[in-house]
């Protein structure tokens, strides 16, 4: 009996170490391909401009950008959609590119304030939804930029 | 530097300074011939073609934004001498009739769900010129190649139906068929421009190399020469700053065309100080 509540407890450790481990490994910095978080916004928007209408190159990369966090939850079928928005320079123009979080968040409707100043980490990969493409960053890591 | 990593940085950097320097060629005629307005009012009217290309949905609104633009630098340009209705009045009633129509097009037939967004980029330039496509690029590389041969060939016509019609025309100048190809480079040239500035700020671009370089100089070729470099370096400069900073495109190279202006009437009271 103590044979087996030791080899149990072993096993739970095994576990508990092995999952530790692959939480540190998850929780890793995304080695960035295009960093867009230090550049202009000029630029920014352009660039997901381009990104948008040629997503070939970029497709698999990861992806670092800066914007504004939106909100959207579909009301047909209650998903949520998690946007960052770059507005350009006369911020008449927008464009948003969708995000999937690493950790899907317990709460959505309180997982930030809308239009908090975001910087979004993720790899760039295409869905289809209806028969439409879309790009969206996956395993996505949100951090939410302290005021100026 | 690492800006030009970019495709689209170098297409903007190519093509504003080919819009930059074809209208500066074509601004100095205009200022003398006193169309400097008619930039203005052509840019209006491309914008109308451009809302009914975008209603009627053509891929390509090149297709009827230029020949819409041409026929009415035509129309301006020609009809304006002999009209009843004379040369500014007409450039205002064409200028703010095809951006009414245009707008209230946009309006009834809306395209997209940005409709604020679409007039803003289109009357500003906003991002446009960040966000040309190849063939687009090569399509103004063509166009500005044409205009930038066309007035060098006929530079001495050019000069003598800008300074002096009348005698042009008593010497045995074609000058009808000049100002025809006038309006025509000016129309390409609008219709380029719309990229890069938007086409509420084109006159700028038309207008401040040249009277910035007439500051400077008096014969009409050291004005050409000197207007189309000021127009390179602002162009450029503004793209960069632009780029750089975050501001919006248009309006920073119209900035920088502002702040040259100022330089060459600072420099043109030195020099008159300096003679006296």
């Amino acid at each position: 009996m103590k044979k087996r509540l030791a080899l149990l407890l072993a096993l739970c450790l095994a576990l508990a170490s092995l999952s530790a481990a692959f939480a540190e490994t998850a929780s890793e910095p995304l080695q960035v391909d295009l960093d867009l978080s230090e550049m202009s916004g000029t630029i920014v928007y352009a660039q997901i401009y381009n990104i948008q209408y040629d997503p070939g190159p970029y497709l698999g990369k990861v992806i670092r950008v800066r914007g504004y966090y939106s909100f959207y939850r579909e009301p047909t079928n209650d998903h949520v959609y998690y946007a960052c928005v770059i507005p350009d320079a006369t911020a008449c123009c927008m464009q948003g590119m969708e995000f999937v979080p690493f950790t899907e968040p317990e709460d959505p409707d309180h997982y930030l304030e809308d239009n908090a100043d975001i910087t979004v980490t993720g790899r760039l990969e295409i869905y289809v939804d209806n028969g439409t493409s879309y790009l969206h960053l996956v395993d996505a890591d949100v951090q939410q930029n302290p005021e100026a | 530097m690492t800006y030009l990593q970019f495709a689209y940085v170098r297409y903007a950097l190519i093509v504003g300074v080919l819009i930059a320097l074809c209208s500066s060629l074509l601004g100095v005629t205009l200022v003398l011939k006193r169309f400097s307005y008619i930039g203005d009012g052509l840019s209006h009217v491309a914008f109308g073609a451009m809302a009914v290309a975008g209603v009627l949905h053509l891929s390509n609104n090149m297709l009827l934004v230029l020949p819409v633009t041409m026929i009415c630098a035509i129309l301006l340009l020609r009809a304006g001498r002999n009209a009843r209705i004379k040369g500014d009045a007409a450039i205002a009633m064409i200028s703010v009739g095809a951006l009414a129509v245009g707008y209230l097009l946009l309006n009834i037939f809306k395209s997209s769900g940005n409709l604020a967004g679409d007039v803003c980029t289109t009357l500003f330039g906003s991002m446009s010129i960040l966000t040309l496509r190849p063939a687009e690029v090569w399509l103004c590389l063509g166009l500005s190649i044409a205009v930038i041969i066309l007035f060098l060939f006929f530079y001495n016509r050019i000069f003598a139906v800008t300074f002096d019609e009348d005698f042009a025309r008593a010497v045995g100048s074609k000058a009808d068929a000049y100002n025809l190809l006038i309006a025509t480079v000016i129309a390409v040239i609008i219709v380029l421009a719309m990229n890069l500035v938007g086409s509420l700020l084109i006159s700028a671009l038309i207008i401040f190399p040249a009277m910035s370089a007439m500051r400077l100089f008096k014969s009409f070729r050291s004005v050409t020469v000197c207007s189309a470099v000021l127009s390179v370096c602002c162009a450029l400069a503004g793209l960069l700053i632009s780029i750089l900073a975050g501001t919006p495109t248009g309006s920073t190279i119209v900035a920088a065309d502002i702040a040259a202006f100022l330089t060459c009437c600072g420099i043109a009271k030195l020099q008159r100080r300096t003679v006296s």
